[in-house]
């Protein structure tokens, strides 16, 4: 999988953002949060301070189970079958690999792909502002 | 007057759904993202008063109800927004002028709510609702940035989540309803809290819904 993020930055992930998004995680990175800070935030926020008859179904670890599975596929030996599919391409973007692994992971999870992809871009910023190896020292332990 | 439509997944209701653009002549939808959990297989269904919330409406409906397909294009979990595209360019129907400026909306200002209350028993009833904004909220996130919000006098059932708000005056979109104030502790059956039903109805600010639009 290393060579599919060569180039690659954690703000290329988030500049996948809407600009309002960009900028309010901008804002959130430079007052001293961490995207993994804004993950759990944004996990939890949909029903927050209230009930909203059917949150329920809402799942407040989303973005920790997203970033569970993309660090299995990121820091495995590259033989899943996401890691071969990104790996096929011939044009590896940021927008490429966020598209693949969304419908990845919410075929995996049962969510619906457009759900997952705001957490799949702050998993993937998580671990490359971390550094692939020091994410997947730290996750493996 | 904003077209809504009820949302299912998998053939059930869940919430209350506004149309809010066509982009390259598909329909745009909006609605609440809490409902919509691990849910597959979106759906918008048309009941025979096609929205149009001033007719008359018979019930109970009997045989199939005609539905639109539609896929999950985006979500916002801060704001609480999903956005729906359906796969056909033949549906037609009016879209709202949608408020940007939550300078230009006042405490005491009077709303028409439109949604689908108890949706999620199978009801397709469209009800209107008077209401009045109680309050305007500024939500935190983080502690740190700011969401706008308004807070209306309105009680909100199953179903109710993605309700368009409406001014009444100029009939612009000013919000999606989210939810209500519930005190903590509360009696629950399920997933419903049996004391949840207060008036203090919060709604996501409609500028985010353009800067969506802005994005698709």
């Amino acid at each position: 999988m290393e060579e599919i993020f060569n180039g690659l930055a954690d703000s290329d992930f988030i500049a996948e953002f809407d600009p309002s998004y960009q900028n309010l995680i901008h804002q959130l990175i430079e007052q001293g949060a961490s995207y993994e800070q804004i993950g759990i935030e944004m996990s939890a926020m949909p029903s927050l301070g209230m009930t909203t008859k059917g949150s329920g179904t809402w799942d407040k670890d989303i973005f920790k189970k997203i970033l569970a599975e993309v660090a299995v596929i990121i820091c495995g030996d590259g033989n899943d079958p996401l890691s071969q599919k990104l790996k096929s391409e011939t044009n590896i973007t940021s927008t490429v690999i966020t598209t693949i692994t969304s419908g990845y992971v919410g075929s995996t999870l049962g969510f619906a792909a457009a759900l997952c992809t705001p957490f799949v871009l702050l998993a993937f910023a998580v671990i490359l502002k971390a550094g692939k190896n020091v994410f997947c020292q730290s996750f493996n332990n | 007057m904003a077209i809504v439509l009820p949302l299912a997944a998998n053939g059930i209701l869940i919430s209350s759904a506004v149309l809010v653009a066509f982009k390259d002549g598909y329909p745009i939808f909006v609605s609440t993202l809490h409902q919509i959990g691990n849910k597959s297989n979106f759906q918008i269904v048309i009941p025979p008063h096609n929205g149009q919330v001033t007719a008359t409406q018979v019930y109970p409906i009997v045989g199939d109800i005609p539905a639109l397909d539609v896929d999950l294009i985006k979500s916002d979990p801060i704001y609480d927004l999903s956005f729906f595209k359906g796969r056909t360019t033949e549906l037609q129907a009016p879209i709202p002028n949608i408020l940007a400026n939550f300078n230009d909306v006042n405490v005491g200002e009077e709303m028409l709510i439109l949604g689908y209350p108890y949706s999620t028993l199978g009801s397709t009833l469209e009800t209107t609702e008077i209401s009045h904004i109680s309050a305007k909220g500024r939500r935190l996130f983080m502690n740190r940035i700011s969401i706008d919000e308004l807070i209306i006098s309105h009680q909100t059932l199953q179903g109710s989540s993605g309700s368009a708000v409406i001014r009444r005056s100029d009939g612009i979109l000013c919000g999606i309803i989210r939810g209500s104030l519930t005190p903590p502790n509360v009696i629950s059956i399920g997933d419903i809290p049996i004391a949840s039903d207060s008036s203090v109805t919060y709604c996501t600010f409609s500028s985010v819904i353009t800067q969506h639009l802005n994005h698709l």
